[in-house]
C-alpha cells in the first residue's frame, strides 16, 4: 500500500538547515498495523506527514496505492487525502464551532455526499464509538477522551484505506487512552491499515510491527513474532 | 515608572505593526473628519453671535416680508425701548463700479446704510472711527479685503474714488469684512445718499417701497413683547400700513441666518440647519465607526493579554490598575492620533473652505480650540479603552493560567455585531450619496418649460439704460448674435413681488415687467391668446399670466380680462403661457404676471450662436465698453446663472460623497483588522478542513461567506436607516426623484466588493495553508 523510497526532508530558515528526514525507506502493505517510535524530534511527525499527503518530501520516492505522489500538487493530494486517509490527532483537532455531529460529517461534505445518507453514516459511526449521546456537544464540552472517541469518528467515517494516528493517546489519561487503542485495533481487525506515532510502549504493543526513527533515520523494524 | 510605561506600550504597538497602524490611521481619519466638521458645525451656529449686547439686536420682519419703507424710522424713533435704529438697502445686489485713477472696478456688495449700523453690529475698525465713518454726505466705508482690490498697499484713508461714474466718494473707514454675519458686504455708504444716487427727493419720506431691511437695538431692559405690540399699535394708528393691521415682528439677530421662512427678503447670506444637523451626524457616525476598530483590534487581541493580565493580577495587581493600563495606552495612541489628525485638517480646511465657499476660521491654539481638541482625544481615548479595560480586568487569574480561549460557540461577538454596525453606516451613507446625486441631476436636467442654452446677460448701467435701443442695435450688427432682448429679471432672479384685490382677497404674485423679445428668446409656450407685441400702446397695459395664476385669480376665461390695480393703473390681459421654472426647481412654480414693459428693464440678454461664442463675447465687451465706459461689464450665461442655484445640493452631494468614502476607508480598515484576527484564530480550523479534503476555492467560499452574511445583516439595517432620512430630506423639494429600489442594492453591493477586495489577501493565503506546517505551530 505503502513504498517509501530515500524519503528526504529538509527544512530551511535564513540561517539554519534541519534535515528531518534523511533517505529513509520502507514498505508498509495493506491491512497492517505499523508504529512509529523514537525520541522528540526525530522526525516522527515529519513521516507521518508525508505519509499523510500533508506535506511533500524534499527528495526521494513515495508510492502511495502503487502511484508515485512525492510531487503531487496540494490539489492531487487533497483528492487523494478525502478518498483513502483518515487522520487522528494527539491534540484531537476538532472545529470548536462545530458540534460533535458537525465535527464528524465534515468529511462527507467534502466528498460531496447526499445530506441524508451524511446523517444516516454520521449517526452510525457516532453510536459506534458511543458518542451519540453527544452529537449536538460543542467539543469543549466534552472530555479529552470523548474529544478523541469523536476524532477517531471523523477519522473513519469515510471509510479510509489508511488511518494515520499521531499519538493518539497522548493527552488521554490511561483508561480513555485504552479505550482509544481498543478502538485503532478493531479498524484494523476489520482491514483498515494503521500507522501511529507513539512515545508510549504500551500503544507500540498494539502494532503488528515498530519502525524506530533515530535522528532522522530508521534505526530498527521490529515485527511481532506472531505475525512471523 | 512613566518611562517604562511608555516604553512598553510602544514596544507592543511595534510587535503588531498592523494593527497598531489600523488603529492609528483609523482613529486619526475618524478624529480629523469630525474636527473638520466640527469648523463647519461651529461657523454656522455661532453666526452673528459675536455682537455685544447680542441679545438686545433683532432685524425687523413683518408677515412674510423682511423688507420694509425707508420711512419708518421716524416711527420707530419715536420708542424709547428702541435704541437704535438702522436701515440697510443692498440695492437689489445691482451691480455697481468704482473709479480709482485709471482702474475701474466692479463694486459688489455695497450696503447702503445708517451710521447706527456701527451701534448695532459688532464691526471692528482697522482705521478711521465708528462716530465719523458715515457721518458726512458720500463717505465710504471698505472691508480690509475690497480696500487692498482698490488701493493695493497705499493708505486709503482720505483718497477718493468716483462710484457711478458721476459721484466722488471719500474713504473714511477700512473695517473688518463681517465673516460670521448674514449680512456680507464688502463697502458701506450713507442711506441718506441714496435720493442724489437715485434722483427720487421724495425717497426718504416714500412709504410705498418695501425694499430696506431694518435693524434695531432695544434698551436692554425693554420687554420685545411689550415693545412690539406698541409698535403695531402706534403704527395702526397712523394707518401706515393702508389699513391692513401690522404685524411686525422682532427677529433676534442670531436666528436670520437659520430662518429661511421670510420669503421675500433680498441680499441675506443663510446656512440650512438641515445640513448642520446631517453633516454633524456624519462627524459623529465617522467618529464612532474609528473607535468601534479600535474596540474590535483591541479585544480581538484580548486572548494574547489574558495572559500578560493573569499573571499580574497573580502577582497582585488590582483590576483598577490593569484598567488604568489599558486606558492609559488608549489615550497615548488617541493623542498620536489626534496630531496626525490636526495635520490632516491643516491639509483639508483649504479644501473644505472651497467646497463649502465659507471662510471657516480656525486656529490650533486658540483656547477654545485647545480646549476641544485636548477634551476629544481624552474622551475619544477613554471611550475606546474602556470596553476592552473592563473586560482585560474582569479576568479571572486562574481561568487565565489555565489556558485562556475565547469562547465562540454560536455566540454573536461584540465585535462582529461593531462590525456589521460600521457596515450599517457606510451602506446608508453610500445609498444617501447616491440619491443625493440622483436628486441634483434630476433638478439640473428638469426640463423648466424654457430654453436657458446660449444666452449671456449682464445688468444695465444707467449710460446703457438711457439708449437702450441704440445699445441693441450695435450689438445685433455681430452675425454670431441671434437676438438681444431687454427685461426686469432673469428667470433664476425673478422676485418682484405685487398683489391684486380680487373679490376682496389680496392675491400676492411674482411680477415681471419684460419685453416680448426676451419671452420669445426664451421660448415661453402660448397656451391661449397672444403674445405681447411692439407696440407702444400695449407698453404696461397689457399683462400675461402663467396658467398657475389664472387659477390662483380664479379667471375662467383670462385672455381679454380687466383689471384695475392703484399703482399700475388698468391693463388687460392678452395671453396665458405654460408654466415654466421662473425660479430655481427647488421652489414651486407659483402665479406669474408678465407686464409689456421696457422701463423697468435692469438686464440685458444676448442670444448667440455657440459657434461663434469667442468673437460675440468679444464684441459685447467693445461695445459695452463704447456705450459705457464708466463701468466693467461683468456677464453671466443664463444657464450656469440658473444652475448656481443647485450649488448648495451638489456641495452637499460631494460633502456626502467624500465623507462615505471616509466611512467605507475606515470600515474596511477595521474588517481588515478583523479578518486578519480571524485568520489567525482560524487558522487551526482551516487546517483541519484542508486535511480532511476541503479544496481552497471551498475554504475561500466559506470564509467569505461570513463576511457575506454581515454585511447581509448590515445592508438589512442600512436599508431602512438610509430610506427614512433620504425620504425626509427629499420631500423638502416640491419636484423630486422617486426612490429607486436598485439604489439600494447597488450600495450593497459595493459595500459587498470593496469588502471582498479588503479581505481577499487574507482569504486567499488562508485558504492556501500548508496543513502540514500550519499544525507544527498549534
Amino acid at each position: 500500500m505503502i513504498k517509501a523510497e530515500k524519503l528526504k526532508k529538509v527544512f530551511r530558515t535564513d540561517e539554519v538547515e534541519t534535515t528531518a528526514l534523511n533517505e529513509v525507506s520502507f514498505s508498509i502493505l495493506k491491512g497492517e498495523f505499523v508504529a512509529i517510535m523514537g525520541p522528540s524530534g526525530c522526525g516522527k511527525s515529519t513521516l507521518l506527514n508525508i505519509l499523510g499527503l500533508l506535506d511533500n518530501p524534499t527528495g526521494g520516492d513515495y508510492y502511495f496505492l502503487d502511484k508515485e505522489v512525492s510531487k503531487s500538487t496540494e490539489r492531487q493530494r487533497a483528492n487523494l487525502r478525502k478518498e483513502n486517509i483518515g487522520f487522528v490527532f494527539q491534540n484531537f483537532n476538532l472545529i470548536d464551532e462545530l458540534t460533535v455531529f458537525e465535527n464528524v460529517e465534515l468529511p462527507l461534505i467534502y466528498l460531496g455526499m447526499h445530506a441524508r445518507e451524511r446523517r444516516k453514516r454520521v449517526t452510525e459511526v457516532l453510536e459506534q464509538m458511543q458518542i451519540a449521546h453527544r452529537s449536538k456537544h460543542f467539543p469543549l464540552q466534552l472530555s479529552g477522551g470523548q474529544q478523541q472517541r469523536v476524532a477517531v469518528a471523523r477519522a473513519v467515517i469515510a471509510k479510509p484505506a489508511l488511518i494515520l494516528a499521531d499519538e493518539p493517546t497522548g493527552n488521554l489519561d490511561s483508561a480513555h487512552g485504552e479505550e482509544v487503542m481498543n478502538l485503532l485495533n478493531d479498524l484494523n481487525a476489520n482491514g483498515t491499515t494503521i500507522i501511529m506515532v507513539t512515545h508510549s510502549q504500551r500503544d507500540a504493543e498494539y502494532a503488528q510491527r515498530v519502525i524506530r526513527l533515530f535522528d532522522g533515520q530508521i534505526i530498527n523494524e521490529n515485527i511481532k513474532k506472531n505475525l512471523l | 515608572m512613566t518611562r517604562k510605561f511608555f516604553i512598553i506600550t510602544f514596544r507592543r504597538w511595534f510587535r503588531d505593526p498592523v494593527n497598531s497602524l489600523i488603529n492609528l490611521l483609523g482613529l486619526a481619519s475618524g478624529l480629523a473628519a469630525t474636527l473638520l466638521i466640527m469648523v463647519f458645525v461651529w461657523n454656522e451656529i455661532t453666526m452673528d453671535r459675536h455682537h455685544r449686547q447680542n441679545d438686545s439686536i433683532v432685524r425687523l420682519v413683518q408677515g412674510e416680508w423682511g423688507l420694509h419703507a425707508p420711512a419708518l424710522k421716524n416711527s420707530l424713533a419715536s420708542f424709547p425701548a428702541i435704541e437704535k435704529t438702522a436701515r440697510i438697502d443692498m440695492m437689489f445686489g445691482r451691480q455697481s463700479s468704482v473709479r480709482f485713477g485709471d482702474k475701474l472696478l466692479s463694486l459688489n456688495h455695497l450696503f447702503f446704510t445708517d451710521q447706527e449700523i456701527f451701534d448695532i453690529l459688532q464691526i471692528h475698525f482697522v482705521a478711521g472711527n465708528p462716530q465719523e465713518a458715515l457721518a458726512k454726505p458720500f463717505s465710504m466705508v471698505l472691508t480690509t479685503e475690497q480696500a487692498r482690490v482698490i488701493f493695493g498697499d497705499e493708505n486709503p484713508i482720505g483718497k477718493t474714488v468716483r462710484y457711478s461714474k458721476s459721484y466722488t466718494y471719500t474713504i473714511t473707514a477700512i473695517v473688518e469684512p463681517l465673516k460670521k454675519s448674514h449680512l456680507k458686504f464688502n463697502a458701506l455708504a450713507s442711506f441718506e445718499d441714496i435720493p442724489v444716487l437715485t434722483g427720487q427727493d421724495d425717497f426718504l419720506s416714500r412709504e410705498d417701497q418695501w425694499n430696506y431691511h431694518y435693524y434695531l437695538k432695544l434698551a436692554p431692559d425693554a420687554n420685545h413683547a411689550d415693545t412690539k405690540t406698541a409698535l403695531n399699535k402706534h403704527l395702526e394708528k397712523l394707518n401706515w400700513n393702508h389699513g391692513k393691521k401690522p404685524e411686525f415682528r422682532f427677529q433676534p439677530i442670531e436666528k436670520v441666518y437659520f430662518d429661511t421662512g421670510v420669503p421675500y427678503e433680498f441680499g441675506i447670506a443663510h446656512g440650512s440647519k438641515e445640513l448642520v444637523i446631517s453633516f454633524a451626524l456624519i462627524g459623529l457616525f465617522v467618529l464612532l465607526l474609528a473607535l468601534i476598530n479600535f474596540v474590535n483590534i483591541s479585544t480581538a487581541k484580548l486572548t494574547d493579554r489574558a495572559k500578560e493580565a493573569g499573571v499580574k493580577k497573580t502577582i497582585g495587581c488590582s483590576g483598577a490598575r490593569l484598567r488604568r493600563q489599558i486606558l492609559g495606552e488608549s489615550v497615548i495612541l488617541s493623542t498620536l492620533a489626534m496630531l496626525l489628525a490636526l495635520m490632516l485638517v491643516e491639509l483639508m480646511l483649504p479644501l473644505l473652505r472651497q467646497m463649502l465657499d465659507r471662510p471657516l476660521p480656525f486656529s490650533v491654539f486658540s483656547p477654545f480650540s485647545l480646549i476641544v481638541i485636548v477634551g476629544l482625544t481624552v474622551l475619544t481615548g477613554l471611550l475606546a479603552g474602556i470596553i476592552p479595560a473592563t473586560l482585560l480586568s474582569a479576568f479571572k487569574p486562574v481561568d487565565v493560567l489555565k489556558g485562556f480561549t475565547e469562547s465562540r460557540n454560536g455566540k454573536i461577538s461584540l465585535r462582529s455585531l461593531l462590525t456589521t454596525f460600521q457596515f450599517v453606516v457606510s451602506i446608508a451613507l453610500i445609498s444617501t450619496t447616491i440619491f443625493t446625486w440622483q436628486q441634483f441631476r434630476f433638478l439640473s436636467n428638469k426640463s423648466l418649460g424654457i430654453q436657458l442654452e446660449n444666452i449671456v446677460f449682464t445688468s444695465l448701467s444707467p449710460e446703457i439704460r438711457k439708449s437702450q435701443e441704440a445699445f441693441k442695435t450695435a450689438l445685433e450688427q455681430h452675425p454670431g448674435v441671434s437676438a438681444v432682448a431687454f427685461t426686469n429679471a432673469v428667470p433664476g432672479n425673478i422676485t418682484w413681488q405685487e398683489s391684486f384685490e380680487i373679490d376682496g382677497d389680496t392675491k400676492q404674485f411674482t411680477f415681471l415687467p419684460t419685453t416680448p423679445d426676451f419671452l420669445k428668446m426664451i421660448g415661453v409656450n402660448i397656451v391661449a391668446g397672444n403674445l405681447f407685441s411692439d407696440s407702444e400702446a400695449e407698453l404696461e397695459s397689457t399683462i400675461m399670466l402663467n396658467q398657475e395664476a389664472v387659477s390662483f385669480f380664479g379667471w375662467e376665461n383670462p385672455v381679454g380680462h380687466r383689471h384695475h390695480s392703484e399703482f399700475w393703473g388698468k391693463y388687460q390681459v392678452k395671453g396665458v403661457v405654460q408654466d415654466f421654472h421662473f425660479q430655481d426647481a427647488t421652489k414651486e412654480v407659483g402665479p406669474l404676471v408678465l407686464m409689456n414693459s421696457k422701463r423697468y428693464s435692469l438686464n440685458v440678454c444676448v442670444q448667440y450662436d455657440p459657434n461663434q461664442i469667442a468673437p460675440v463675447l468679444a464684441h459685447f465687451e467693445n461695445t459695452w465698453q463704447r456705450f459705457s465706459p464708466e463701468f466693467p461689464l461683468e456677464y453671466h450665461f443664463l444657464e450656469d446663472n440658473f444652475k448656481n442655484y443647485y450649488q448648495d445640493l451638489r456641495m452637499q452631494g460631494r460633502v456626502f460623497l467624500y465623507f462615505s468614502l471616509l466611512a467605507i476607508f475606515i470600515a474596511s480598515l477595521g474588517l481588515y483588522g478583523m479578518v486578519a484576527h480571524l485568520a489567525i484564530k482560524r487558522r487551526k480550523a482551516i487546517c483541519i478542513r484542508k486535511i480532511h479534503g476541503a479544496s481552497s476555492k471551498q475554504l475561500y467560499h466559506l470564509l467569505a461567506s461570513e463576511i457575506l452574511i454581515l454585511i447581509s445583516i448590515a445592508f438589512a439595517g442600512a436599508i431602512p436607516l438610509s430610506y427614512l432620512f433620504v425620504r425626509e430630506w427629499l420631500e423638502q423639494f416640491p419636484y423630486h426623484i422617486s426612490m429607486q429600489w436598485q439604489v439600494f442594492v447597488l450600495s450593497g453591493l459595493l459595500a459587498i466588493v470593496i469588502a471582498l477586495i479588503t479581505i481577499s489577501s487574507h482569504l486567499i493565503r488562508l485558504s492556501r495553508l500548508n496543513p502540514a506546517e500550519a499544525l507544527r505551530y498549534e
